[in-house]
Parts: C-alpha cells; sequence; structure tokens
C-alpha cells in the first residue's frame, strides 16, 4: 500500500502508462507552469504589487471580471433556453442546431474575432442598424437610470470598443452553458413533472419549483465554466475590444503588450494572478459538481 | 459421443485454495479460506452478497491476487499461484458475460484460439472447425455471424460458455452465471449446464446467491458467509445438516422458536441428540410444521390461523401464536388442507416434526 | 475545467424529445422558447459563421482565389498542418496511455491526476505561450544555453547549434500541445471507466497479452471516442491562437500559422483574404462539427440496445 498501486491487478501495463502519463504531463504541463510561479517569486512583495497593479491593469481586472461576469448571466438564461428547447422539443433542424451549438469550441478564436468586427461595426451587417440603437439605447439609460455609472459606455461603439467585448466573450461561452445542461436535462424523469401535476401543481409552479432546482447546480457550473474561460479569452477579444488603455485592455493582452516590451517579469506577474484566479475557479467548480451530485449517490 | 469437448488432459484437474486471504482497502472481503474442489465435480459456491464468493472465483482464476504472503491455489497439486491468468487453463465465465462487443459470435468464440502464438496456433480450417463444433454443443449453431448485441440474455450466456470453452480449460469458472436472466430461462439454462457438465466433464465452479439453483445442480455446494466458509457438502448434506444457523436460515424459509415454546409441542420432536440442552433458539422449516384442530388440553401451542395462500401444490399457512403473538409458517399439502376444514381465524394447535437447534447463536 | 464542457461519454442516450407527454407548457410558452432560442442561435452563431463566407467573396470569387496564390498563405497552412500532424498524434498517445491507468486502475492521487489533465484548459492561452518563454526564451531558464556560443557544460557540437524554440517552429508546436493536452484524455477516461475491465479480464483468461487484449479489445471498444477526442483536438490544435501569437515572433512566411497569418492581413486592411484564410477554418470547423454529429449518431447505435 506504500507504493502509488493500492493494489497489483492482473491487467498489464500499468508501470508503462502511468509512468508515460506523469512524464509527459511533468514535462509539458506542470514543469512549465512551475516557471511562472518560480519566476515570481524571485521578485519581492512590493515589486509584485507594482507589477499587477498598477492603474492600467486594475482597469483591465474590472473590465475582463465584468464583462465575462455579464456575458456568462447572459450566456445562463439563453443557454438554459436553449438547453430546453433542444432537449425538450422537436423541430424540423433539431440535430443541426444541435451540432452548431459547439461551433465555438470549434472555430478558431481569430476567425470569430474578426467576424464579429465584420457583422458589428458601423458600416456591418448588424452594426449598421444596431449601432445607433445601441447609442441611444445607452443615452436613454443614462439619463432615466442614474444610479448606475454610464461613463465608460457612453458614447461607446458596438465593434472596437466595450460592447465587442461582451459580444466576443458571450460567443465563446455558450457552449459551455448549454453543454453542461443538457444531459442534466436529458436524465431528468418526465415522472417527476407528472408527480408534481398530480400533486396540484400548475406549471409555473412545476417549472419553478420542481425543474429549476433540479436544473440549478448545472446551471453554475455552465455559469462558471463560460465565465472562467471568459476572463482568459483573448483570441476574439483582441480584434474587436478597440483595445484603448484605461478603457478597453482586457488583462491577457496586457500580458502581451508586457512581453513585447520584454518586461518578462511583469507579464509573469499578471500570469500569476490570473492562474490564481482560474485555480480558485477550478477548485469551486469541482466542488459544484460534488455538490450537484449529491443526491445521486445511493 | 458426439459433440464432445474433450480436455487434452485425460483426468480433469482438482482445485484447492489454501488460506486465501483477501482484503480491499479495510474490507475484508476472504479470511483465511481454505477449499478443496474434486475433479470432475460441479461445485456451487452459494453465499449472499458480499459474502466473497465472487473474489474467491477470481483468485482462482487468477484474476484477482490473494493479499501478498497469504494463500495459494493449487491445480491438481501443482502451484499456479504466480501463474498468470492467460496461463491457468481456465474457462471464466463473466456475469454479465463480457463478450466482446465489436466482433461476431464467431470471432468472440474463436479469440482465445487466434490470439496464441503462431506455433500453437490451430489452422484457420481448425478454428473454424472448433468453433462450429462449439457453436452445436451449445446449440446456436445459426447464429456465428451475429453481433453480441443482437442475442438475447440466455443465448449470450452460452456463447460466453462457448468461447471459455473453446480454449479447451482444464478447469470452468462461472461467476452468477444464471445471475441476468429471467426466472424461466434460468430454469431451462441450469438444466442445460448440469447436462454440459456431465458432457465436457470439466471441474466446474460456479458461483450463485440462488439456493435452490445451487441444491438443484450441484454435486457440492460451498456455503459462504461474511468472507467465511460456512460449510460444504452434498445438496443433501448441507439441507438436511446444517452447520450454522445461517446456513439453515439461508436454505430455506425456517421459524424461530423460543425453546419454551417447543416444550409445549413435545409430541413428535426428533431433535437430534444434545442439541437441544442449550438455551436459546429452535429452528422449524415450514415442512416440518403439523396443524391440528384444537383440542381444550391436547399438546402442541395454540396458533391462530391468519392467511391461507394457496396457489400451488403446497399450502402455506400464516399463524399467530397465542402467547407470544409472534408469526408462524408452515407448509402443508392441500389435501392435508381440505380434510381440516381451516377456516380463517381458526384455532389450531402446532406441533413440530423436527426442529433444529445449534450450541452458538447468532443474532441475525 | 474551462474547456470544452462537450463529451461523448456525456451524450444522452436518449433524448426525452419525442415522446408524447400529456403533461408540457402551454402553446405559446413554446413558441417564446423556441423563439428566443433560435433567434439567439441565429445571431451569435449563424451570422458570424456566415460573415467569414459572405467577406471573403465580397469581392468575387476570383479575388477570394487570388488570395491563395501569396505564397506566405502556403508556408501558414503548411505550418498549420505540420503543427497539428505533431500535436495531435503526441496528445493522442497520452490520452490513451492516461486513460488507461486512470480507468482500469485503482491508486493513490488518481483524481489529482485528473484535474491536473485539466489544467490547460483552466489556463489563458496566453499564458501558455507564456510560460514557454519563461523556459525557452532568451531570459529563460534554457533559452541562453540553446543558441550556438561557448557553454562550458556542453560538448562542442552542441555548442555549433543554433537552436532555437520560440520565435520558431518548436515553440509553436510546444504551445499548440500545451493547449490541447486534455482533449483525447478527457474523452477516454470516462468512456473507458463506464465500460470496465471484464472484456480485457475475459480476453486474459482466453490467453491473449497484454498487447493483443490492447489492440483487438481495448482499442476497437474505444476507437470512437477516440476519434471525437482527436477532431477536437485537431481543431483547436489548428486553429490556436492565443498561446501560439506570444511564442511564434510572427515571422512572416516562416512562423505564422493560418490563425496568425489571418490577424496579419487583417491588421493590414487586407480583408478579403484574411477572410479567405478565416474560410478554410471556418471549413474546417464545419466539418469538425459534422463529424463530431456522426460519431455520436454512430456511438448512439452502438449502445448495446438492452
Amino acid at each position: 500500500m506504500s507504493s502509488v498501486a493500492s493494489r497489483r491487478s492482473v491487467l498489464p501495463g500499468f508501470g508503462l502508462s502511468l509512468g508515460f502519463t506523469l512524464a509527459y504531463l511533468g514535462l509539458i504541463v506542470l514543469i512549465p507552469l512551475s516557471a511562472a510561479f518560480i519566476k515570481t517569486s524571485g521578485m519581492t512583495w512590493a515589486e509584485f504589487v507594482a507589477a499587477v497593479a498598477s492603474p492600467r491593469l486594475i482597469a483591465s481586472y474590472k473590465l475582463s471580471f465584468g464583462i465575462s461576469l455579464l456575458a456568462a448571466i447572459v450566456n445562463a438564461f439563453f443557454g438554459g433556453i436553449v438547453a430546453w428547447v433542444l432537449v425538450r422539443y422537436t423541430f424540423p433542424g433539431r440535430r443541426v442546431v444541435d451540432a452548431l451549438v459547439d461551433l465555438p469550441f470549434a472555430l478558431p478564436t481569430a476567425v470569430a474575432g474578426i467576424a464579429l468586427c465584420a457583422l458589428y461595426a458601423r458600416n456591418g451587417w448588424v452594426g449598421e442598424w444596431l449601432d445607433p440603437i445601441w447609442a441611444g439605447g445607452i443615452k436613454w439609460l443614462s439619463t432615466h437610470v442614474p444610479w448606475i455609472d454610464w461613463a465608460g459606455w457612453l458614447g461607446s461603439k458596438l465593434a472596437y470598443d466595450r460592447p465587442g467585448i461582451f459580444l466576443a466573450l458571450t460567443f465563446i461561452g455558450l457552449p459551455f452553458v448549454v453543454r453542461t445542461l443538457q444531459p442534466v436535462l436529458a436524465e431528468l424523469e418526465p415522472e417527476l413533472e407528472e408527480a408534481a401535476a398530480t400533486l396540484g401543481a400548475n406549471r409555473w409552479q412545476t417549472m419553478t419549483r420542481v425543474i429549476f432546482p433540479e436544473l440549478l447546480p448545472a446551471l453554475i457550473t455552465g455559469f462558471a465554466l463560460a465565465f472562467a474561460r471568459g476572463i482568459g479569452e483573448y483570441g476574439s477579444v483582441v480584434f474587436i475590444a478597440g483595445n484603448q488603455p484605461l478603457h478597453s485592455e482586457i488583462t491577457p493582452l496586457l500580458i502581451i503588450t508586457k512581453l513585447e516590451q520584454y518586461d518578462y517579469r511583469g507579464a509573469t506577474a499578471i500570469a500569476v494572478v490570473m492562474l490564481v484566479t482560474s485555480f480558485l475557479l477550478l477548485l469551486l467548480i469541482n466542488l459544484l459538481q460534488k455538490w450537484s451530485r449529491r443526491y445521486y449517490r445511493l | 459421443m458426439r459433440n464432445r469437448v474433450r480436455p487434452s488432459d485425460p483426468f480433469p484437474l482438482s482445485i484447492s485454495a489454501l488460506n486465501i486471504r483477501k482484503t480491499f482497502g479495510s474490507y475484508t472481503a476472504l479470511e483465511g479460506v481454505d477449499l478443496n474442489v474434486q475433479s470432475g465435480r460441479l461445485v456451487a459456491l452459494l453465499g449472499p452478497s458480499g459474502s466473497g464468493k465472487t473474489t474467491l472465483l477470481r483468485i482462482i482464476a487468477g484474476l484477482e491476487y490473494p493479499d501478498p504472503g497469504s494463500g495459494r491455489i493449487q491445480f491438481h497439486g501443482e502451484d499456479v499461484t504466480d501463474v498468470a491468468a492467460g496461463k491457468r487453463k481456465v474457462g471464466f465465465v463473466f456475469q454479465h458475460y463480457a463478450l466482446f462487443r465489436h466482433m461476431t459470435v464467431f470471432e468472440n468464440i474463436a479469440f482465445g484460439l487466434q490470439v496464441r502464438r503462431r506455433r500453437e496456433r490451430p489452422s484457420k480450417s481448425d478454428i473454424a472447425d472448433r468453433v462450429n463444433r462449439l457453436l452445436k454443443l451449445v446449440q446456436l449453431e445459426t447464429l456465428g455471424e451475429r453481433y453480441p448485441t443482437q442475442l438475447s440474455g440466455g443465448q449470450r450466456q452460452r456463447i460466453a460458455l462457448a468461447r471459455a470453452l473453446a480454449v479447451e480449460p482444464k478447469v470452468l469458472l462461472l461467476d452468477e452465471p444464471f445471475g441476468a436472466l429471467d426466472a424461466k430461462v434460468r430454469k431451462e439454462l441450469r438444466r442445460w449446464l448440469r447436462k454440459l457438465h456431465e458432457e465436457v466433464h470439466l471441474t466446474t465452479v460456479f458461483v450463485t446467491h440462488d439456493q435452490e439453483e445451487a441444491l438443484e445442480i450441484a454435486d457440492e455446494v460451498v456455503i459462504m458467509n461474511q468472507a467465511k466458509i460456512e460449510q460444504v457438502g452434498t445438496p443433501q448434506q448441507v439441507y438436511d445438516r446444517p452447520a450454522s444457523p445461517f446456513v439453515y436460515q439461508f436454505l430455506g424459509n425456517v421459524n424461530i422458536f423460543r425453546e419454551e415454546s417447543v416444550a409445549l409441542a413435545g409430541n413428535g420432536v426428533h431433535a437430534r441428540p444434545g442439541s437441544l440442552v442449550e438455551r436459546g433458539l429452535v429452528y422449524v422449516r415450514p415442512h416440518d410444521i403439523a396443524v391440528a384442530p384444537h383440542v381444550t388440553g391436547g399438546k402442541g401451542i395454540p396458533a391462530i390461523l391468519r392467511y391461507i395462500h394457496a396457489a400451488g401444490p403446497q399450502a402455506r399457512l400464516t399463524l399467530e401464536q397465542v402467547q407470544t403473538r409472534e408469526m408462524v409458517e408452515a407448509e402443508i399439502s392441500r389435501a392435508e388442507l381440505e380434510q381440516l376444514h381451516l377456516k380463517l381465524n381458526d384455532l389450531v394447535l402446532l406441533h413440530f416434526r423436527q426442529v433444529r437447534s445449534f450450541e452458538q447463536d447468532y443474532a441475525i | 475545467m474551462a474547456g470544452p464542457a462537450t463529451s461523448l461519454a456525456a451524450k444522452p442516450a436518449r433524448s426525452g424529445a419525442g415522446t408524447p407527454r400529456v403533461i408540457r407548457n402551454p402553446l405559446w410558452v413554446r413558441v417564446v422558447f423556441m423563439t428566443l432560442a433560435l433567434g439567439f442561435l441565429a445571431c451569435f452563431l449563424v451570422l458570424p459563421l456566415a460573415a467569414v463566407f459572405a467577406e471573403a467573396l465580397r469581392k468575387g470569387i476570383g479575388a477570394y482565389f487570388h488570395s491563395f496564390a501569396d505564397p506566405d498563405v502556403h508556408s501558414a497552412i503548411r505550418l498549420t498542418l505540420l503543427t497539428a500532424a505533431i500535436a495531435v498524434p503526441a496528445n493522442l498517445v497520452f490520452g490513451v496511455a492516461a486513460a488507461w491507468c486512470i480507468a482500469k486502475y485503482d491508486f493513490r492521487g488518481k483524481s489529482l491526476l485528473v484535474t491536473l489533465i485539466d489544467l490547460p484548459f483552466a489556463v489563458s492561452p496566453v499564458i501558455s505561450g507564456l510560460i514557454y518563454m519563461l523556459i525557452f526564451g532568451l531570459q529563460g531558464w534554457l533559452g541562453p544555453y540553446l543558441g550556438a556560443g561557448d557553454h562550458p557544460w556542453f560538448g562542442e557540437w552542441f555548442n555549433q547549434q543554433d537552436i532555437k524554440i520560440v520565435f520558431a517552429v518548436p515553440g509553436i508546436v510546444l504551445a499548440t500541445i500545451f493547449v490541447t493536452f486534455p482533449f483525447v484524455a478527457r474523452e477516454l477516461i470516462p468512456l473507458m471507466q463506464t465500460q470496465g475491465n471484464d472484456e480485457e479480464y475475459a480476453a486474459l483468461t482466453l490467453g491473449a497479452t497484454g498487447w493483443q487484449t490492447f489492440w483487438r479489445v481495448t482499442v476497437p471498444n474505444i476507437k470512437w471516442g477516440l476519434f471525437y477526442g482527436v477532431i477536437l483536438c485537431n481543431a483547436r490544435a489548428m486553429g490556436e491562437f492565443g498561446a501560439v501569437s506570444v511564442v511564434s515572433g510572427k515571422i512572416r512566411g516562416e512562423t505564422t500559422t493560418m490563425p496568425l497569418h489571418i490577424e496579419i492581413l487583417y491588421n493590414e486592411n487586407n480583408s478579403v483574404a484574411a477572410f479567405a484564410v478565416a474560410s478554410l477554418l471556418a471549413l474546417l470547423a464545419l466539418v469538425t462539427l459534422v463529424l463530431k454529429s456522426f460519431i455520436e449518431w454512430r456511438h448512439a447505435q452502438s449502445r448495446p440496445a438492452v
């Protein structure tokens, strides 16, 4: 019991496969990742703080977090509806729509980035008529909903500005919510709804009090996955963000900027902040998944 | 004899397991188990789930190792503890058959021959020959080109058996061979397995949790409970002379009485000498209970008839003892039932034809 | 974690759709749901895809094909294919080895290992590139030893070699291997776990060796899962932008992959050419989706009907 294998198995190949797995994992993932932490450990605390807490970076954290959150919320809402429609309704072309949901996984992020630009730029298919509506809408909001600070959004364009980041992150995050919800929804027995109905619940009560609580853990997991992906996303965003300092620069872009100035330490320090954030999210998601399975342990 | 698959060794092998221990973490599956299976026997490993019977079978097959330093497995006196599963010459039939899903029935059966090293591998036509003979043996000649998913449970079972026999094993091991089948197919298949055993004459061990199955077809029954062997014997021996309360209860329905009650029902009791001396509980099978009309002052345990279940050749009566209010089950023939003219809630007297008690009692 | 939630094993065997049920939402709710869902997907998925092809063909089919005459485009395509041709098989071998030891055996630290395998999905692509810069870059750990020079610990032959990792093809390949690392493994692990070990045990009792068991029993059983993992891995390998962008140095015609070349063309305002190259990658994405659906369909078919 002292070694890795807790009991001897008759199947051959344990040592070979585990050895190869660990070596490959170590060389490709663990050693390079640890390089980031080791590089940062050479910095003093003051240096580290200076590198990761400059005004330009703080602005980028707020932006990356805020817009990832916003995009994840929108995805949780629409993704939930998409999953419901795909699992529960039959309609012609359902298989095609179902396959298409994975497009953001399959389409290279750079392609998505320039495609969204082409659509939402002021001379683009959608931007042409949506951009004025957007500008008007924000103006209306700034006068009628004064308790929110709209300054960062006033006069913004859809593409090459903050809204573009939201569009790109919504595109990127959609499949996470749908694909996390779909299996849970498919496993959900229709008998549950029938039982609720025989007990006198109406459709609204059944949806909110029986189905929604069952789906909630998966919904939160999908939301968290989309959020985490949004924070790290680079390719699709840089094309459409406009990348104005202090206004529409995302955190990953600042890593690149530092690298281009040969400031490896500064870049690595930001990377460490991001890595720690995503590891904490990873932990949270794992806990969520354990929590969501708590009823199924028989 | 036709269709006979003859093991290359003229005599089937005997199997010995000596002092086998097996633990999974903190869980003990086998606790120093000894087992001897004589050559050519059909032996059932019988026990409730979790009793360790499947683990023992897998250790015999070489699919699990016993705990280091614990025990040895011998085939005909030859130590095979360190011999790999594939070299032990065992045929193993898995509970869920483990048929290769991507191969046809024919390819499944041929697999064990095709993976042999070239100089030991039979020629293509020999393999085809042997597979076809085996298909005939399991009475599925026409299904060679089907895939496992296209077969019924009973057919899969027989294919799994044919596949195991194809490598000419010296020992045949079956894990819950009828566990996944429905009641009717089970009965057919177990008779067929008995017949097959007589034809191929291999030392065969099968695991089951169904006492009826074990008692019906095995030459010898090994009853296991909580990682230990409780008793080994012929079906008649274990049924008539159970070695422990566990065996007695496991092998059939049983009523438990306090010893005091038995004094009341004393007439006609054939207790084994010395077995009634200890205070404690007395075990009586339903068919060892006689029911008589109530006579004031008569001997016997007074009880009230609460329910009659009369489907089948025997009638099962549920009775409530007047003194203890405990329920008793009795089994009498339909003819007897009619003779007694019993109605529900009649008062009757119970007599025991045969009772059993054990020196040591378990709380079960 | 932050990787595709898509998985063959997670695909439900049958969906609830189509089973006629008395209890369901009223018609207006269904209409609203359908409209919202399909409208959202149309805006966010269909339109961008259509835009790629429309922009590529904006100046006609001639301009479209003319975009591919550029030798830099050829070299970008070649580099993308080469990168995928190294990264995908490497991760395939790893995925099979990892799935074998994780699904077939019990050992301590197994769940930690599974988490570590998923790690690259949790890392921003930019960081995936950065960490290789830290090791192989000029300021990195190994960087100073790689160029030609007089390093006391190494032999003369080594010192004469000018080994380039970052701002060269090896760095691009390494970064791509990193970002596509988990695809095959995470596809195979759940699949092999649900299949259990019985068929392998059966093969062993029938006298098969370990390799025979692997090739004749395990591989046929996991082939669809393998294929599934490989096409997802390949799509990401060919399309990766962030990680590759950090390590490539973007030397035109030498270290630009297709996504990087799209960026260059787009920044040069050569929109048609940028979208022409993008249309190839969009086609690849569509082929990937079609193959993926096909495998899911095959997988559902091959489930035992009992």
